[in-house]
């Protein structure tokens, strides 16, 4: 007798779970789906240029190359003599001092550089800037004497291409880097992080 | 008249004890376990019989003359994409194919194509690529269309991140570098931003509206919804964010500059859900965990 009524109450809890789960179906047939996509892109920084000078007829010949794996950059140039006045040409007409996209801080011609109106690719160099060297009628033959020298010195600058919300581009040549800083002192580490 | 009497008696005693035997037997037999088990055996049948009756109660049999129809609701969505100046593009979809497969035909089968954002980004009038600008304001449009036979609610589940040249995510840079310009939100517009979910990487977007599936008298504008977003730029001071190591060695000071960015991978990532409109508040409760308020005209008014 014991054993049939734990037989019968088991077989009734087994048919009331097979209801309730026949329920439980129900609540879950909601009809659903989904779909999902993504992309992007890698981000490219950082440049490396560099200056090649030939020299001829009191003239210096510049151009400015940017590596093969370089972002987009803008070039400005200028050259400081102590003992004589210098004048620039640019027979392709792309270096100047006025403003532009690839100047919009310094005020035309005020800061003495020459920018480069192109933007300069990775892989690509600026067309010849000529630094020509004013030396007065005469004096060439007259007031040097033997080990006579001056200098004269070109720098250049790069800055990364930056662009506007509608594409356009232009230069930022007060751009300031928010850097992080780890010293180290010959070769092994002396200092931690810090804003520069 | 004694003896008939007595006749009779027996008689109708062997008949009672005759019965009495049958009920007995009757008794036991009912509740022999072989009957319990048999009966509990028929019972289960006969509620597993029943669902599949149910089920295929969405037949409709008319007579041989005429066709005979069956009414299925299968469920389906697709995301597309207006990336640049291009015509918009379906990039991925999940459709209940019931006509072709009876499985679900996410278009990864097909093609291999798709499932992919931002491809066409890049991509000028004249078809040729150009390197990422950053600072520049890409137009970039997303919106969800109902592709399946029933009504339904949809979500948006977007997410920004950065990955290295491994595709292991860089926890460390910033998502908000990342604009995704988000539209047609808050009180007034068509999607609900669901502030309690956003992260710094993810944003869970509710569209107040159904979606109706298409068939007649339904407009093309109302299977689809309102664009979320309209463009995509990359900010600007991600170059200048730099990490600098400065090495003093024999009287020389050398200053190693590293790009933190570059390299590094912006990824956008769409999920959309849908879900049926019938007992919505249940049926979104169910799928995606959230309560929701609906007025009388199906629209949504909040997600908690």
């Amino acid at each position: 007798m014991k054993r049939k009524t734990i037989r019968n109450i088991g077989l009734s809890l087994l048919a009331a779970a097979l209801i309730s789960s026949a329920g439980i179906k129900g609540a879950m047939a909601y009809f659903t789906t989904y779909t999902t996509a993504e992309g992007g892109y890698v981000i490219h920084l950082g440049d490396k240029t560099e200056i090649k000078e030939s020299f001829d007829s009191w003239t210096k010949h510049v151009t400015v190359s940017s590596a093969p794996d370089s972002e987009p950059v803008y070039i400005r140039a200028r050259a400081f003599c102590a003992r004589y006045d210098l004048t620039y040409a640019s027979g392709s007409g792309r270096w100047t001092s006025g403003k532009g996209g690839w100047n919009e801080v310094v005020p035309a011609g005020e800061d003495g550089f020459y920018y480069y109106t192109e933007i300069v690719n990775g892989g690509e160099s600026t067309d010849v800037l000529d630094v020509v060297i004013d030396i007065p009628l005469g004096e060439e033959d007259s007031s040097w004497e033997d080990g006579d020298s001056f200098q004269v010195i070109v720098v250049y600058e790069s800055t990364p291409v930056r662009y506007h919300e509608d594409g356009t581009p232009y230069g930022d040549w007060t751009e300031i880097l928010d850097a992080s800083t780890e010293i180290k002192t010959g070769g092994s580490e002396a200092g931690g992080d810090g804003d520069a | 008249m004694h003896r008939d009497r007595d006749k009779k008696k027996k008689v109708e005693s062997e008949k009672k004890k005759a019965s009495g035997k049958g009920f007995s037997k009757a008794k036991k037999l009912l509740a022999s376990p072989m009957v319990t088990v048999g009966m509990f055996g028929l019972a289960a049948a006969l509620l597993l019989g029943s669902a599949v009756g149910g089920a295929r109660a969405a037949l409709t049999y008319t007579s041989d003359y005429y066709r005979s129809s069956v009414e299925m609701y299968d469920i389906g969505v697709s995301l597309y994409e207006r990336s640049g100046n291009n015509e918009p593009k379906r990039v991925s979809w999940r459709d209940y194919d019931v006509d072709q497969s009876g499985y679900w035909d996410d278009g990864r089968h097909s093609d291999g194509e798709g499932n992919s954002l931002l491809t066409d980004l890049l991509v000028q009038e004249d078809g040729t690529g150009e390197e990422l600008q950053l600072g520049k304001k890409y137009p970039e449009e997303l919106y969800v269309v109902n592709t399946g036979a029933i009504d339904q609610y949809v979500r948006v589940t977007l997410y920004k991140y950065w990955l290295d040249a491994e595709g292991k995510k860089l926890p460390e840079l910033s998502p908000g570098l990342i604009e995704l310009h988000l539209i047609n939100c808050g009180q007034e517009g068509s999607w609900i931003v669901d502030e309690a979910s956003a992260t710094k990487e993810r944003t869970v977007l509710y569209y107040r509206h159904v979606l109706k599936a298409a068939g007649e008298g339904v407009r093309e504008e109302e299977t689809r919804s309102d664009p979320l977003c309209d463009y995509l730029r990359i900010d600007s001071s991600v170059a200048d964010k730099v990490s600098q190591e400065v090495t003093e060695e024999g009287g020389y000071t050398t200053i190693t500059t590293t790009y933190l960015y570059d390299g590094a991978e912006f990824r956008i990532e769409a999920q959309v859900d849908a879900v049926q409109t019938h007992s919505a508040k249940d049926a979104i409760w169910s799928a995606w965990g959230r309560e929701v308020e609906i007025d009388g005209d199906g629209t949504l008014i909040s997600v908690r």
